[in-house]
């Protein structure tokens, strides 16, 4: 995983230093990694986020945008699953490199 | 003790998130002889199959596709219901099955099946694509983390069923779980990475070809244009592939219409046997090479992984229509037929955009219009090259189909923007790996969609076509002295019940080109599209006994006007009406089932008979004023 864990470490220590990081899923380059934070899951169909696994400290790579833009596929847990850009940006994440953000 | 055992058969649900290889190992365990029926009450589909595990006779129960016991959907509703045990038939046992590259994501829905408290056993499908892609898992020690039984497989090879069957034999001694799993979902996923943490020794990697694949298929400007090739290719081969078997069985059919009428002796019941029972059913089955092979194309699309990946293609045009990827998925399937397709909006959570779907299903050009199609495009366009290898007549019948999926999302856009709507759903699906299905899979999944379709040929067509025999030939008139064979079959046709309503509908539709003859036709054909060519058969076999149908239209005159019946626009007009017209008893009952009213299946109806009326009226106009 060329996830930089240690620096995750780092982080975790400092909590208000995460929230502040942490961006949108859907601003994500394709190509880039992240760790999930925090999903907003206060409707079922949020929740359903969760029960698909994107859930906090999963690792996330975004695999491609769909040739008109949307949706997005992500790949997580041994699979690819793709959401529009409406359901990523339910997701907030750290991004393993903050340059791929665009 | 053995033989109270196997008395009763056991009942065994097979449990698993789409694509998880859940209906090959169905499959594996049940042969052929799946019985698909509906769960009482609602309209999800419900497959069974009988197997024999080790000498136990046992029925497979293969519950719908769920990603979690949260349901949004009606399918996984009923999933919840029937572990639940309200739906009276339950299993009394489990197999969860699970693709082993996912087991991370799959963990998550067995630690809900756990807390059921009912005997489960975890089955891990993929497992050579799991090791291919370099993953690593200690089987015995996740049975010990889990608690229960768990067994590797590679369904589509057979590898592992014979152990699998052995395991199924006795869920009386499977193991329980000593702890349950939490509930709540962010316990659940640290129950799920704790199981995890001493069992997946080598997590798999991104399968390498399914990525190379996609990075030409999903290509920004290469994937639509492999989207569109994919759909253009699709109705050459159905049209071109099919034609030597569809020309054998239609020689095989008029030949044995020839030799009932030379072996009997002439008269009424083999005026009835070759006219009516042969020529009306057999002018449905010359279609069922077309419509297997239609059947073969979907489901190999479906099952190489293509179909999720035109949904992502296309799921943003969707969107503009107010509608998802999935309800493509749906809506392709009713290129097959309607009541499939309508049946699979059943995945679509939202339910305005599932009776959106619903709506618009049948402007999709299902299979039984195929065989109108076919018998016009083939009498009347010229099998002429246009471009390369692509002739015109494919290209008519794709600029139909064409015609046909575009109104529907015109019209989806209407009603998402009007009578029903709603907030935006969320979308989500998955794309699995590319995987080559296997001979016996498809197989299977065509004859029974196949069979499907003849199975209505048989009861539905049969009946509409001795009672249109009857209405054709009943009452007799004695002809005019003097007149020849020909006009004496059709003096006989027109003064019969049938002619006589043609009559009676021909000033209705005389501005679409229509004459009394297609007027039966059409009105045969509100039972099912592909009627209306059994009728003409019948109709033309009354009139002349000796020249194909397809001979027969083409040379059908008018005996007022002396011009041929079928000229351009009426043919336009004719291919128009059916491209949007519901006439089809199947679809309008499964819309009932599906929406619990006659309400929006006399909706549908009402609109497409308008929308027909009008387009139909159009194309007539339209041609015959091109045509000078």
């Amino acid at each position: 995983m060329a996830l930089p864990t240690e620096s995750l470490h780092t982080r975790s220590f400092t909590p208000t230093l995460v929230d502040d990081r942490a961006v949108s899923l859907c601003s994500l380059a394709p190509g880039s990694r992240a760790t999930v934070t925090d999903v907003d899951a206060s409707t079922p169909e949020g929740h359903r986020l969760l029960e698909l696994g994107f859930l906090p400290e999963t690792e996330i790579r975004v695999v491609r945008r769909a040739p008109l833009g949307d949706p997005i596929a992500f790949y997580l847990r041994g699979g690819q699953i793709c959401l529009r850009r409406s359901e990523a940006a339910r997701i907030r994440v750290l991004a393993a490199d903050p340059e791929s953000q665009i | 003790m053995t033989t109270a055992v196997a008395a009763v058969p056991l009942r065994l649900g097979l449990v698993g998130s789409p694509n998880s290889g859940k209906t090959t190992l169905f499959n594996a365990l049940t042969g052929l002889r799946a019985k698909v029926g509906n769960y009482p009450g609602v309209t999800v589909e419900r497959r069974e199959g009988s197997a024999n595990f080790d000498g136990r006779r046992s029925v497979v129960i293969d519950l719908p596709g769920s990603y979690s016991l949260s349901p949004i959907s009606p399918d996984e509703e009923v999933v919840v219901r029937v572990l639940d045990g309200e739906l009276n038939d339950a299993p009394e046992a489990l197999a969860v099955v699970a693709d082993a590259c996912t087991l991370e994501r799959s963990l998550l829905m067995l630690a809900q099946i756990l807390r059921r408290g009912m005997p489960t056993c975890l089955v891990l499908t993929m497992t050579d694509e799991f090791q291919a892609r370099g993953g690593s898992l200690d089987i015995p020690r996740l049975e010990r983390a889990l608690g229960i039984p768990v067994i590797g497989v590679v369904g589509h090879r057979g590898i592992g069923i014979a152990e699998l069957r052995r395991l199924l034999a006795k869920p009386e001694d499977w193991s329980r779980p000593h702890l349950l799993p939490p509930e709540e979902i962010h316990a659940r996923a640290g129950w799920v990475a704790s199981v995890l943490d001493h069992v997946l020794t080598r997590r798999p990697g991104a399968s390498l070809k399914s990525d190379a694949a996609d990075r030409i298929v999903l290509h920004p400007v290469i994937g639509p244009l492999l989207f569109a090739a994919v759909m253009v290719v699709f109705f050459q081969l159905i049209f071109a592939w099919a034609q030597p078997a569809m020309d054998f069985i239609d020689a095989g059919v008029a030949s044995l219409g020839n030799l009932v009428h030379s072996q009997l002796p002439a008269g009424l019941f083999t005026d009835f046997l070759a006219d009516g029972l042969i020529a009306g059913v057999g002018s449905v089955i010359i279609f069922v090479p077309q419509i297997a092979l239609l059947f073969t194309l979907l489901y190999l699309l479906q099952d190489i992984g293509y179909m999720a990946r035109a949904a992502f293609v296309i799921d943003r045009v969707m969107a503009g229509v107010g509608l998802e990827g999935r309800a493509f998925v749906s809506l392709l399937s009713s290129y097959a037929c309607a009541v499939p397709g309508i049946m699979a909006t059943r995945t679509i959570p939202s339910p305005r955009h599932r009776l959106v779907t619903i709506l618009v299903a049948p402007l999709m050009t299902c299979s039984a219009r195929l065989p109108v199609y076919a018998l016009l495009i083939g009498a009347f366009v010229p099998a002429v090259s246009v471009v390369g290898p692509f002739g015109l007549q494919g290209l008519v019948l794709l600029a139909l189909y064409a015609t046909g999926s575009l109104t529907a999302l015109l019209v989806a856009s209407v009603l998402t923007r009007t009578l029903l709507r709603e907030e935006a759903m969320p979308f989500y699906m998955e794309l699995p790996p590319y995987r080559m299905p296997t001979a016996k899979l498809l197989a299977s999944q065509v004859w029974r969609s196949t069979w499907a379709f003849l199975r209505r040929a048989g009861t539905i067509i049969l009946a509409v076509s001795i009672v249109l025999w009857c209405l054709l030939t009943f009452p007799r008139h004695p002809a005019p002295v003097g007149a020849s064979p020909a006009e004496a079959s059709r003096y006989a046709l027109e003064h019969s019940l049938a002619g006589r309503a043609g009559h009676a509908i021909e000033p209705l539709i005389e501005p679409l080109g229509f004459d009394w003859k297609i007027g039966i036709g059409l009105i045969a054909s509100l039972a099912a599209r592909e009627v209306i060519v059994a009728t003409l058969a019948q109709i033309y076999a009354a009139s002349d006994q000796d020249s194909s149908l397809r001979a027969a239209v083409q040379n059908d005159i008018d005996p007022r006007t002396g011009e041929k019946v079928f000229d351009a626009p009426t043919v336009a007009s004719l291919l128009i009406f059916f491209v949007f017209a519901l006439q089809c008893m199947s679809t309008l009952a499964i819309m009932r089932r599906e929406t619990n009213s006659w309400r929006w299946p006399a909706f549908a109806f009402g609109y497409l008979l308008v929308l027909a009326y009008t387009a139909s009226f159009g194309a007539h106009r339209i041609v015959a004023h091109l045509l000078g």
